[in-house]
């Protein structure tokens, strides 16, 4: 009935593995994650069997991590829908891809006609992702060029915080520099970044610079596999980074620790923030993040002494309500170091940004009206109150705090259309489903953390049924837009008309990015100047209004540390008192979201569903066992979950893996999506999913 | 002069992203929770947190697995010292599961063999590494022949301490040699050949092969099944040793039946 092959995965995949006869090899890169691991494809007869990171890859190594090889099983899953589907009643029926199409256009023209006035809003994007840039523009182009602005991207619950408060003080949203110049630095801080779990096809770069005499400090509250790559871990408790920065930076100044130069001729606002420094002193920053006073004066005092310092920010400092300022207050402590441009200084994010353009590229056929940035609160908002006819799902709805209320929200719109790959809870709220292609079964642009572009070609033919999202969007932007929406009618044709349009991209010519074994690094001006890698501040100045660094940006107010939002420590938060332990979460190797990776059973056998970690003093004063079931409860909601005792843990905190999903059909990976018990928190720019309060109790 | 391949594991450049595993699997079609490299969390301590040991086949100077092989099937490959079954003799009796200290061998779900690590003859054999090896983020695997003294390994060998990981009544003299420290090192279990096994094959083995030579496989699958079989070997196989304890961890226990999920 679903279009998916019947029967269990062992067989399935034995068919696709079965034959050792000749195989050839593709070049290709892997879709999952921002590393963009370049690969070697081993097809045989026409089936992917095979996958291996390309040696030539100057960041990888020829490297690749369990998620990137988990795709050769998700191709042939037995679970895949492999047609586009309809809703009848509480099943299914098939459905033809252009009489799905078709039945989309019609409501979306139909929304306009009957809203004359107001119907920008009643049609929703959540993007697409890890396709290609092509689709996302295709997606983005047939959404605008109708008149619906509302495309709402993963961002605003990602590093949207780390992005708007670099584009704040430095004046760009990117990585300042490449992972490259670690080589080059004297201490490397990893603030919150768990390299090994995250990005582990990087990991060889620290062990490189440590080789080297570089001195690598890790900052996380857990202990984890980054701590054994590292000289010096530092665990403040979840939440309070922003402070431990302002706790150094009192240090730095009042020990005269920094490049009074350096401040007098590239900072703004300088003055801001020795004022907000003075009440950190070691013996507050120590209170706030339950580290010995000495630890942070020891820190402040390598840090006050080092030449070059390379800072690369981790996700979860932006997955708190205080991201903002966090990401300031250690943008800061660079800043009055020296130690934002030049070789083996900087400021990395986890993400690394995204090569510019687009905007720029999609005003050539749209309004410039149409670019909200920060959307989907106020879709959410239109359709709790039934004001969103269609929306196009793209892209899960889990990823977003109190999930179960924005399940509520999506149960109301009209239409709701499904792209994607498995029987998942998207797929649940869908009317219509369109499955969606494999990496190996298209092509198109990506890019990745080290600004790099890159281009995945199609390996094998995609089944029958399913549709890249290029096609989907393309074939609905003209149905919709018929006199308006451009005719590229192939990912390279848009491709190439982006790179002629936009001069950054001039140099990033199609045949020269597929023949690279790395990729290309934006931007690239002409194809005969040198990469730009390196500080990304190449004249001495900064692309902000007055070309300096901007600590006391108005809109972000006074430079300061506040506790996260329902911080059990916080007398003023509803959880004070009740919910006394901090809640934190984190991805592990096997799984990069909420997605495709649940549908492995090379992923599934090293998950263990819903599990909670925690330090075996707070279990001993909750008198709960290693191996007891317990429920994790916040404010809005309770998980149960297996507890696990550990070290790795501060006491008073719990942490639980982010991507356990009820749908799946592996047990490891089975289990209550976390963001159904997590409580809606927002600062300005993005939501919070760590630093609340919540408890812990043992489960009959 | 005969190869000696072998492997140098720097268990302190493991970073436990299984990667190793997943290409193991997908390179040697091996389903989901069967594993024929593993890596083992060490415990925790303290000041240094956890640590992490990967390991395969030890591919033993004195594999008891072969002891335990009623019909020659798993041998030792003379060329090169690594330790292989063949399909075509193996009947999965099991016998060389509990002989084998390190748990390094499984029933094979969609095979009817006795899996192991072969060091990756095939890729080997076209001039690459293990898949393992190759796709390692940490180059935690140094794979090469020893029996060459110019080798990357041999000259790993020569220049820094090594351990090798041994159970203290069962010294089967490993080819996977670690380096720096590498705990715990007490976790491979006492070989468990069976005597009548041992009896048998040093009896009948010759017989055997030569039924295999004129009439083929069924005559000695069946053979085998009525001799060998035994109704509990599942449980048994996911029992107590190497990759399968590493799955206990996994919340799983030893007499799950069902590994496919
Ligand atoms: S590190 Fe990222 S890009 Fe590389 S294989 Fe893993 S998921 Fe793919």
């Amino acid at each position: 009935m679903l279009g998916g092959l019947a029967g269990s995965p062992v067989p399935e995949l034995k068919a696709a593995l079965a034959d050792t006869g000749p195989s050839t090899e593709f070049p290709s890169c892997c879709a999952l994650c921002q590393v963009r691991c370049t690969t070697k494809v081993e097809v045989r007869d026409g089936k992917v069997v095979n996958v291996f990171g390309n040696p030539e890859n100057y960041w990888t190594g020829g490297a690749m991590c369990p998620k990137g090889k988990s795709l050769v099983e998700l191709t042939y899953s037995p679970h895949r829908i492999l047609n586009p589907l309809l809703r009848d009643g509480n099943g299914w029926k098939r459905i033809g891809y252009a009489d799905a199409v078709q039945l989309i256009a019609d409501r979306i023209l139909e929304v306009k006609r009957s809203n004359p006035e107001d119907f920008a809003h009643r049609v929703a994007l959540f993007m697409p992702l890890w396709e290609s840039r092509e689709s996302e523009l295709a997606a983005l182009m047939a959404l605008r060029i109708a008149g619906f602005p509302d495309t709402c991207s993963p961002g605003e619950t990602c590093i949207a915080s780390t992005s708007a408060a670099l584009r704040i003080c430095l004046g760009t949203a990117n990585s300042t520099t490449n992972m490259d110049e670690m080589m080059n630095s004297k201490i490397l801080v990893l603030w919150g970044l768990n390299l090994a779990e995250i990005y582990p096809t990087y990991t060889r770069w620290l062990l490189a610079a440590k080789e080297k005499g570089v001195e690598i400090i890790y900052i996380d509250p857990r202990r984890t596999a980054t701590s054994n790559l590292c000289s010096l871990q530092i665990t403040p408790r979840p939440g309070s980074d922003g402070a431990l920065a302002l706790g150094i930076a009192h240090i730095l100044i009042k020990e005269d620790l920094f490049d009074k130069e350096y401040v007098s001729a590239r900072i703004t606002g300088f003055e801001d923030l020795s004022q907000a420094v003075q009440e950190y002193t070691p013996q507050k920053s120590a209170e706030i993040t339950r580290l010995p006073e000495e630890a942070i004066v020891q820190l402040a005092r390598r840090l006050g002494a080092s030449p070059r310092t390379l800072v690369w920010l981790g996700g979860s400092l932006a997955r708190y309500t205080n991201g903002l300022q966090t990401i300031r207050n250690i943008v800061s402590l660079q800043a009055i170091t020296n130690n934002l441009d030049g070789p083996g200084k900087g400021i990395m994010d986890v993400l690394g940004g995204k090569p510019g353009g687009e905007e720029e590229f999609l005003e050539h056929y749209t309004d410039p009206v149409m670019s909200p940035r920060l959307a989907f609160r106020k879709i959410l908002y239109n359709m709790k109150n039934g004001k969103v006819d269609v929306l196009l799902l793209n892209s899960t709805y889990r990823r977003y705090p109190d999930a179960n209320a924005v399940k509520e929200a999506i149960s109301k719109v009209g239409l709701v259309v499904c792209r994607g790959f498995f029987m998942n809870e998207e797929a649940e709220l869908a009317h219509v489903i369109i499955p969606g292609c494999m990496p190996f079964e298209t092509s198109g642009s990506m890019y990745g953390s080290q600004r790099q572009v890159l281009w995945r070609s199609k390996i094998i033919e995609k089944p029958a049924d399913v549709v890249d999202e290029f096609r989907f969007y393309t074939d609905l932007g003209k149905k919709v837009s018929p006199e308006k929406f451009p005719s590229f009618d192939t990912p390279e044709k848009l491709y190439e008309a982006f790179r002629k349009t936009i001069p950054s991209w001039k140099g990033l010519e199609l045949e020269r990015v597929k023949a690279s074994n790395t990729g290309i690094t934006w931007p690239s001006f002409s194809r005969d100047e040198p990469e730009s890698k390196g500080s990304i501040f190449k004249d001495g100045k900064f692309p902000t209004p007055d070309g300096k660094v901007l600590l006391n940006s108005k809109p972000m107010g006074t430079i300061r540390w506040e506790e996260p939002e329902g911080s059990p420590l916080n007398p003023k938060s509803h959880e004070y008192g009740k919910f006394p332990l901090i809640f934190t979460q984190g991805k592990v190797v096997q799984h990069w979201h909420h997605s495709y990776t649940n549908w492995s059973s090379y992923m599934a056998q090293f998950s263990e569903g819903n599990v909670v970690h925690i330090n075996p003093e707070t279990a001993r004063e909750l008198d709960i066992n290693d191996g007891d079931w317990s429920w994790i409860e916040t404010k809005i909601g309770k998980l149960k979950a297996k507890v696990k005792l550990s070290m790795a843990i501060l006491p008073d905190v719990i942490w639980t893996p982010s991507y356990p999903s009820p749908k799946s059909p592996f047990p490891g990976n089975q289990g209550v999506t976390i963001n159904t018990i997590i409580p809606n928190y927002w600062d300005k720019v993005s939501a919070q999913f760590n630093g609340f309060g919540c408890r812990l109790v043992k489960a009959s | 002069m005969n190869k000696r391949y072998a492997m140098v594991i720097d268990s302190s450049r493991c970073i436990n992203c299984l990667a190793c595993v997943v290409a193991c699997q997908l390179t040697h079609q091996v389903p989901a929770n069967f594993k024929r490299n593993w890596i083992r969390p060490g415990p925790w301590e303290f000041g240094a947190g956890v640590h992490y040991q990967p390991g395969n086949c030890m591919q033993c100077e004195r594999p008891t697995c072969v002891d335990a092989c009623p019909t020659g099937a798993t041998y030792q490959d003379e060329t090169n010292g690594i330790i292989r079954v063949n399909p075509k003799l193996c009947i999965a009796c099991g016998s060389c599961i509990p002989a084998c200290p390190y748990g390094a061998r499984f029933r094979h779900p969609g095979k009817r063999i006795v899996d192991k690590c072969d060091f990756c003859q095939g890729r080997i054999g076209k001039g690459r590494s293990p898949a393992c090896v190759e796709t390692c983020p940490t180059r935690a695997r140094i794979f090469g022949n020893m029996a060459d003294a110019a080798s990357e390994i041999s000259r790993v060998l020569k220049a820094r301490p090594t351990v090798r990981v041994i159970n203290k009544k069962t010294d089967t003299e490993p080819a996977i040699y670690y380096l720096e420290k590498t705990s715990p090192l007490d976790w491979p279990v006492e070989a468990n050949v069976p005597e009548a096994i041992r009896l048998w094959r040093d009896l009948f083995n010759p017989i055997v092969k030569a039924v295999v030579g004129m009439t083929g496989l069924a005559v000695l699958v069946m053979l085998g099944k009525q001799l060998f079989s035994d109704p509990n070997s599942e449980h048994r196989d996911q029992g107590h040793t190497g990759p399968n304890e590493a799955k206990q961890e996994m919340g799983k226990g030893p007499d799950d039946e069902t590994p496919n999920d």
